[in-house]
């Protein structure tokens, strides 16, 4: 005769009770009871902004990316404070707890895992303004700081979409611009000359979040005839003489969020557009990216996350030979294992974040593990809904095309393994 | 089958392939020109590769799944093969239409194409094939041997638009009946099941069946549907496997002409293990399947290795094909290079027809000595 938990657990004294936990709480429940109080609140927020306002639009955004309204769901977005989050109060909206508790990147992550359950592709659309405005965050740069960023906060508090973007890709350089070896060698195609009270931008990054929708460019481009040893970082203003969006690519995936061709030619900036120092731009770059790919992580998390909802839900109904899913015992290996999975992303995140802060190898192994893991639960979650799981009403295949990119963005996974690498070169790797 | 015979069937599927179904996948859509398929799916039939219900003719043995395949699938299989190499949603369709005339012969349904159906919510285990399982078939029959009723649904039927007629196996006690029938038949109705990931060129249809009598001359002589799905399994694995190797080909092209750091792609290691190891597993994927289509008649053990190649070709297939499209990385994601494509109608041959875990665990089944 079989003895569940429950029943288990009512055989022992109080104090054995109450050291048995048995009760039949979400994982999700579990893990937001561990966070500290405002971030436990913040999670919740994201999870209902989300199941609100994206899940309801994620398969009509997927099939047809302009039938949402991104600049309009931005604003959504800001006034519940979520697109303000570098700046704490009364200027934006950091959780100044979060950063004393050692938790500066945390919320990012939350935000990001919550979204991008119910759809990354709109996820992508909000989130992608953090990576924008991460130049002017992880700079050092006060004045990018207080001045740019806060004028963009100051636009977003009054109600205006103010998006940002992040100008890495080229066209002939693509993951050059995220591994230090390529870079040395990277054909770019992107570069600025001096002139005075200023610089003259021209050439074209590819691949740009947001690029069609964002008033703010933060954009990285080399001195004529340099490298990415000249590269420097500019704030553009998407109304400037001479930028233009280019061609939306049609993307597998994430199909929400724009990816779009920026288009320099003569773009004068001034002086004061600079963000950090001249020549600085590589370093505040691979800065933004040991940030960043914690946050990747989270979105491919997220994806995981959403992919097995759904195949739970799935199992739980749909029956085979007249039996529920669920009560077969591969079904349940298989979901179980989906769970542990998830499980392990998550930690693997959370621990990312733990840092004071991130550093190139912890954003990386984030990056790859929880990419390469988000695949394997989406494959898995198509698999348990069989037939059905192909069909686009039914999610789980939007979940596959929507990870797979989180396994080519930000660097490829061998691109961040090769970062692991050399990041502890000197440490595990001598 | 003479190696020369299957290299001519290989060599007109190949020039078919390239001449009328590269033009329609081209860059345009997310899928191509569809609009084109018709006319596509007609060059296929007056090439002999596509089955036709409507009369008789000798290109009846030598199309996919024609009477030339029961002596040996090769032929059937190279086709598809070849076919899938420029878009595996049309292969599906050559696939799905051949099924239904090796299950009906030609003129015992309307052309030009027949659907075979087989539901898989009943398929549990290997008993279940020869019996349908008590209380699991949605497609039930009722009747005496002249005459049936048909009353249930089908989900998941494959064919090659436009389809006119459909082959069913519907359960009558413990044992299996087929039926061919027009799909204008009364008491029927089909509707698309919707939009889906991959394979686009494919139609898949839910049909329901209402009180539909079934006269003498549609009755099927009854049998196993062992047959038909080793046929089917078989079929799916060979156009993952063309699927497969042309994304390992525009992965390689696509890695001998661009650079990164300065140098080809294809000096990068990392890339070089990516392609390396996806031509591995093609080339195992195809002595997987190569052996399971050697096998003669429909036995027990041909059918294990037919679905044995499904769970294992497709998989390793599709595999392959993710890690060609990282080979493009940024590039690779977006619809213009077709590796996406590639990877959708990787991912959808995954799921369809069998569940992947009631494949598990028939090979499971297999193992602790059945059938």
């Amino acid at each position: 005769m079989s003895v569940l938990p429950e029943q288990a657990r009512r055989t022992l004294g109080a104090l054995g009770r109450l050291m048995y936990d048995a009760s039949p709480r979400t994982i999700w429940d579990r893990d937001t009871a561990t966070l500290p109080r405002a971030l436990r609140e913040a999670r919740r927020r994201y999870r209902e902004f989300a199941r609100q306002e994206l899940a309801p639009r994620a398969l009509s955004a997927d099939r047809d990316p302009s039938s949402v309204d991104i600049p309009a769901l931005f604003v959504r977005a800001a006034r519940l404070g979520f697109q303000t989050e570098f700046m704490p109060p009364p200027w934006g909206t950091l959780k100044i707890a979060s950063v004393i508790g050692g938790h500066l990147l945390l919320p990012a992550a939350l935000k990001a895992e919550e979204l991008c359950a119910a759809c990354s592709g709109l996820g992508l659309a909000l989130l992608a303004h953090d990576l924008g405005t991460g130049p002017l965050f992880v700079s050092g740069d006060l004045r990018a700081y207080t001045v740019m960023l806060g004028r963009i906060y100051r636009e977003i508090r009054a109600g205006e979409p103010a998006i940002a973007a992040f100008a890495i890709t080229e066209p002939g350089a693509g993951s050059d611009v995220e591994d230090t070896e390529g870079a040395a060698r990277a054909r770019l195609s992107c570069h600025y000359r001096r002139v005075p009270g200023g610089f003259v931008l021209d050439g074209r990054k590819c691949f740009i979040s947001d690029g069609a929708v964002a008033r703010w460019v933060t954009l990285f481009a080399a001195e004529r005839g340099g490298g990415v040893e000249s590269w420097t970082c500019f704030l553009l203003d998407s109304a400037m003489d001479g930028l233009s969006v280019g061609r939306s690519e049609r993307k597998m995936g994430q199909r929400a969020a724009d990816a779009s061709e920026i288009v320099l030619e003569q773009v004068f900036v001034p002086d004061d557009r600079v963000v950090g120092a001249v020549r600085s731009g590589w370093a505040i770059n691979r800065n933004v990216l040991n940030f960043s790919r914690p946050v990747v992580g989270a979105i491919a998390l997220g994806i995981a996350r959403g992919a097995f909802e759904h195949a739970a839900a799935f199992c739980g109904q749909a029956r085979l030979a007249g039996r529920r899913l669920t009560d077969y015992q591969e079904v349940r290996l298989a979901l179980a294992d989906m769970l542990i999975k998830l499980s392990a992303m998550r930690a693997t995140v959370w621990h990312a974040t733990r840092y004071r802060f991130p550093f190139q190898a912890a954003g990386a192994i984030a990056k790859v593990f929880c990419s390469d893991t988000a695949w394997q639960v989406c494959q898995q979650a198509m698999e348990l809904l069989g037939d059905h799981g192909t069909l686009h009403g039914n999610s789980v295949e939007k979940a596959a095309r929507d990870a797979r990119l989180t396994q080519i963005y930000e660097g490829t996974n061998q691109i961040n393994r090769l970062a692991v690498f050399e990041s502890q070169v000197g440490a595990e790797f001598r | 089958m003479d190696s020369e015979v299957l290299s001519a069937f290989r060599e007109t599927a190949r020039q078919f392939a390239r001449r009328e179904v590269k033009p329609m996948v081209g860059t345009e859509g997310r899928d191509g020109r569809l609009d084109q398929l018709d006319r596509v799916l007609a060059g296929a039939g007056e090439a002999g590769l596509l089955a036709s219900g409507a009369s008789e003719t000798p290109d009846h043995e030598h199309c996919v799944w024609g009477i030339a395949s029961r002596r040996s699938p090769r032929a059937s299989l190279a086709v598809l093969e070849e076919v899938a190499r420029e878009c595996a949603g049309v292969a599906t369709c050559l696939h799905a239409a051949g099924l239904g005339l090796f299950e009906a012969r030609a003129g015992a349904v309307p052309g030009p194409t027949a659907v075979a159906l087989l539901s898989d919510d009943w398929l549990l285990d290997w008993a279940s094939i020869d019996s349908p399982p008590e209380g699991a078939v949605r497609l039930l029959a009722s009747g005496d041997g002249d005459s049936l009723r048909l009353d249930g649904e089908a989900s998941f039927v494959l064919c090659a638009p436009p389809c006119q007629s459909v082959v069913v196996y519907a359960a009558l006690g413990s044992n299996w009946h087929r039926v061919a029938l027009p799909l204008d038949t009364p008491g029927i109705r089909s509707r698309p099941v919707g939009e889906r990931c991959g394979l686009a060129a494919l139609e898949v249809l839910h049909v329901t069946f209402d009180e539909v009598r079934v006269l003498g001359d549609r009755l099927l002589h009854p049998r196993s549907p062992r047959p038909f799905l080793r046929r089917l399994m078989l079929g799916l694995s060979a156009v993952a496997l063309g699927n497969a190797r042309a994304a390992l080909d525009g992965a390689r092209s696509y890695a001998a002409t661009r650079y990164q750091g300065g140098a080809l792609i294809e000096r990068q290691p990392a890339v070089q293990l990516l392609l390396g190891e996806s031509a591995t597993r093609l080339a195992a994927a195809a002595a997987f399947l190569g052996r399971a289509a050697k096998d003669e008649g429909d036995d027990a053990e041909a059918c294990w290795r037919a679905f044995a190649a499904k769970h294992r070709v497709v998989g390793d297939c599709c595999d392959a094909v993710t890690d060609c499209l990282q080979v493009l990385g940024g590039y690779g994601y977006m619809e213009d290079y077709r590796l996406e494509k590639r990877l959708r109608d990787a991912l959808t041959l995954k799921s369809l027809a069998v569940r992947p875990d009631v494949l598990r665990r028939l090979c499971a089944e297999r193992v602790g000595g059945e059938p």
